[in-house]
């Protein structure tokens, strides 16, 4: 499973936001490759699952991606564990 | 540590500003000072957020604001503008009252002042918006 993790220049929020799903994702015990990206580069890259903060998020989705996870906290790893769990287990 | 990158002269507490665009030159003013990026670095930061809208406020009241490596970036650091009254960006998390300007000079050497800024923010928002000084915020800090 592929996730990548979009912000606008790719080296602060997308980096955080990495961090915290890695983590989520080794304490669930699911394996997935997770890459963050700018802006420009994700408009051209695919994944199973996109994740954004919500600003951002609204500009992938107007790209057609999907799906798009928005986040309206990075810092909030309850909130991106309960949004990205119903994604992983469609 | 967050304080190598975050000294206590790069931490603002202000009553209020304007406009987002003034909070984003006041916040990078002392980056400026200390050589860490060069005057056109608030300028990049402001452009993108005209073209993208506010994106880099990424939790309810706390803005993250940076601009790519190529705008003036010379060093890794931090400035942090607190603003009692908070200011609007435009997006679903204002008003914003935390300004968390960094600086970075590749896609991955500022990853220790990330997590500490992470960490930081996520435990010490709340205790942050009630500092009403420098030195305050600067006693907060000094265990990231």
């Amino acid at each position: 499973m592929k996730i990548l993790v979009v912000c606008g220049n790719g080296l602060g929020s997308s980096l955080i936001m990495e961090m915290n799903i890695k983590e989520i994702l080794q304490k669930l015990q699911i394996q997935a490759e997770v890459n963050h990206e700018d802006f420009s580069s994700a408009s051209s890259s695919q994944a199973d699952i996109f994740i954004a903060a919500k600003d951002m998020a609204l500009h992938l989705q107007e790209m057609d991606k999907s799906p798009v996870l928005a986040l309206t906290n990075i810092f909030d790893k309850a909130e991106i564990e309960k949004k990205l769990l119903p994604l992983i287990n469609r | 540590m967050l304080s190598d990158y975050l000294p206590l002269e790069r931490i603002t507490v202000l009553s209020s500003l304007p406009n987002w665009k003034e909070a984003i030159d006041v916040s990078v003013q002392p980056l400026v000072d200390a050589s860490i990026v060069n005057t056109g670095y608030a300028k990049a930061i402001k452009s993108s957020i005209e073209a993208l809208g506010p994106y880099c406020v990424i939790a309810p009241g706390i803005a993250m604001p940076h601009a790519r490596l190529e705008s003036g970036a010379n060093a890794i650091g931090a400035s942090l503008l607190l603003l009692k009254k908070g200011v609007c960006f435009g997006g679903n998390n204002d008003p914003v009252y935390i300004v968390m300007t960094f600086s970075a000079t590749d896609k991955t050497s500022h990853i220790q002042l990330m997590q500490s800024l992470a960490l930081f923010l996520s435990n010490e928002s709340k205790a942050l918006r009630k500092c009403e000084s420098p030195e305050a915020i600067s006693a907060l800090i000094k265990d990231y």
